[in-house]
């Protein structure tokens, strides 16, 4: 087809701009379907933090606070759960495993833990991959510690090292530094909370407290290590558990159960409903993001139509011969059109194939950055959608300059003196 | 078609044509014809209406009043696209400069006329084909035969409006219309030019229409009709 190929020789013959044009566009697409990949990245990642978990209890509090303390520890509990309570809803029979959670202690700006080993069995996060460990093993004497990837590779910690932990979430805590913990066990990375955190027993975390009342030390009363060893420490109370039941079935049920639970009040929630809410509160932020990308994506756009109708002055000529030869105006606004929509297509290819380059390049940086895995797949059905709606705002770009051509064409006729 | 055979090539009765953008003007022409294989030129100074005529005779512009007919066919009974493909089947067009798209190759231009024109394609694919029928015309306007290839944009002024006449010649369109093509040409190459150009047009038994504000052409031709004899320009 001589008019196709003549049309692509006019845009060679102005390669510079179409060239930039194109860039712009390309910009525009990575910098859209980046954000939208980074967006559902970061929803697939949190969620993938709690896959295993059914139903996650707290004393009485919202759900998203809860959530937000126990299994991302981000903020504080507002109070705790008695050991009492805890054992007798573990025991209830649907309960399949139970991984008890007692916040409140620090090291150096990370979380302390303490739990059971059960933590190391049940939690799962990603698609249900379980805790493994780069070093080590399980806490198993009561001044044992567990340290998450980054705690171990951030303060250089390994096996055998000494620490000592703070009292309270900040990093200059009064110190337990009378009692120090010996690194146990190294978890592998796994791009969730865990790789943050340090995981002692139950027991050690009512240990380190024995000589402590509401928050400071009891003067002069100082309990060696190895006496500490001998004494029975029950643990009185957590902070929440994370809960897997034996079957999904029975969730609402036993939401329902803690709900009610008489002896004092508790909260149970299904983290995926949890993530919904908080997701509906950062949609806001995510919106805005999404719009500023839109946003660079119609400038783009409306650079196209600069574009082409900046060269309507110079092919005032070309379109005249055309017309003379027979071509109706139409045909001239089709090829005007046609012109934007192979631009966009060319830069929604070409900034499709560079984010992709991009994402694979960044991905293990951005996991390991941010803890947000963000899996390298085809475009989803969303993707798919953007960037049709940026070939519709292409095509759009190109009735300006294809309305203006006809306009023109009609105008001038074939008697163009150049 | 066998009506149209026996048509004037033009025949333009009471055509009165106002410029929309200088409504205070009219161009008006009583009667004005051109049989069939004439070699007919128009002589008149630029500004004198001659691009608006040239406009009118191949529909691209359309008088408000009168009729004109073309080929026996009233370009007033066809509407825009219509009168697109008219122009594309029936008329051959050289301008003065800048016939060619520049960056296309000397053959693509040559054939491009055809896009529009199915009829003309079929004649052409029926003479020889495409390509030959091109590299024929070039060659017997005096340009290489290689030179197909090339782009137009890399041709001499002489040889781009050779290569305009090629494209206004191919597929045997009826008319020619030749909106001053020598102008830009030094008079050694003028002669060569229109030698040229008269031969392919007897050949193809087209019918020549050319303008030109040059009165030494006028030996070359079966008419001569001054611009001021057949069109009046007033102010309303």
């Amino acid at each position: 087809m001589i008019i196709a190929r003549l049309a692509l020789q006019s845009l060679r013959n102005r390669w510079i701009t179409v060239l930039l044009t194109i860039l712009a566009i390309s910009v525009s697409v990575m910098l859209l379907l980046g954000v939208e990949k980074v967006r559902s990245g970061a929803r697939d990642s949190f969620a993938g933090t709690v896959s295993g978990a059914d139903v996650i209890i707290g004393a009485r509090s919202g759900g998203m606070q809860l959530l937000l303390y126990s299994v991302f520890r981000i903020g504080n509990a507002t109070n705790n759960v008695t050991w009492r309570s805890y054992e007798d809803i573990v025991s209830r029979k649907e309960v399949a495993w139970a991984i008890p959670l007692s916040l409140g202690d620090s090291h150096r700006g990370y979380r302390v833990i303490g739990t059971t080993t059960d933590y190391f069995e049940h939690l799962k996060y990603r698609r249900g991959q379980t805790l493994k460990f780069a070093a080590g093993g399980p806490f198993d004497d009561l001044f044992d510690v567990v340290l998450g990837s980054e705690v171990a590779s951030r303060l250089g910690y390994s096996l055998g090292d000494q620490i000592t932990l703070a009292h309270g979430a900040g990093s200059i805590g009064s110190q337990h530094d009378d009692l120090p913990f010996r690194v146990s066990g190294i978890l592998a990375r796994t791009g969730t909370p865990a790789d943050k955190s340090l995981h002692v027993s139950l027991k050690a975390i009512e240990a380190i407290h024995v000589d402590w009342r509401s928050g400071s030390r009891i003067p002069g009363q100082v309990t060696s290590a190895d006496r500490l060893r001998q004494m029975s420490l029950p643990p009185s109370a957590i902070t929440a558990a994370i809960i897997g039941l034996k079957s999904r079935l029975q969730v609402i049920s036993f939401q329902r159960a803690v709900n009610e639970y008489r002896a004092e009040p508790l909260s149970a929630v299904l983290p995926g409903l949890a993530l919904q809410e908080m997701w509906a509160l950062v949609g806001t932020a995510e919106t805005a993001l999404l719009g500023v990308s839109a946003m660079v994506v119609v400038t783009s756009m409306l650079g196209l139509s600069a574009m082409i109708l900046s060269t309507l002055n110079e092919r005032r000529r070309e379109i005249a011969i055309l017309r003379s030869l027979g071509a109706r105006p139409r045909t001239i606004a089709a090829l005007l059109v046609g012109e934007a929509t192979l631009l966009t297509l060319a830069g929604i290819a070409i900034g499709t194939a560079a984010l992709y380059a991009v994402l694979m390049v960044a991905r293990p940086l951005i996991d390991r950055q941010f803890g947000i895995d963000i899996v390298i797949q085809l475009p989803s059905t969303t993707d798919a959608m953007l960037l049709l709606a940026i070939l519709v705002g292409g095509i759009l770009a190109g009735l300006l300059p294809a309305y203006n051509a006809y306009r023109t064409s009609l105008a001038d006729g074939m008697m163009v003196r150049t | 078609m066998e009506a149209h055979a026996l048509a004037d090539a033009v025949n333009l009765r009471g055509v009165e044509y106002r410029w929309n953008t200088r409504n205070s003007f009219t161009l008006s022409i009583g009667t004005f014809q051109v049989p069939r294989g004439e070699r007919l030129l128009l002589l008149g100074p630029s500004g004198s209406g001659k691009s608006t005529l040239l406009s009118l005779l191949t529909g691209i512009a359309s008088a408000q009043a009168g009729s004109v007919e073309i080929l026996g066919q009233p370009l007033n009974e066809l509407h825009g696209s219509g009168r697109d493909r008219f122009r594309a089947e029936h008329f051959g067009i050289i301008f003065q400069m800048f016939n060619l798209l520049p960056y296309g190759a000397v053959i693509d231009n040559v054939l491009l006329p055809l896009n529009f024109a199915p009829a003309r394609r079929a004649r052409t694919v029926g003479a020889g084909g495409l390509e030959s029928e091109a590299r024929r015309l070039l060659t017997s306007l005096g340009l290489p035969g290689d030179i197909g290839r090339q782009k137009a944009a890399t041709l001499s002024v002489g040889q781009q409006q050779r290569v305009a006449a090629a494209r206004a010649l191919i597929g045997s369109p009826e008319i020619i219309v030749a909106d001053e093509p020598t102008s830009a040409l030094d008079d050694n190459r003028q002669q060569d030019f229109l030698d040229l150009l008269f031969d392919q047009v007897d050949a193809s038994g087209a019918t020549l229409i050319m303008v030109s504000h040059d009165r030494r052409l006028a030996q070359h031709f079966t008419r001569v009709v001054e611009f001021a004899d057949i069109l009046t320009v007033s102010k309303n």
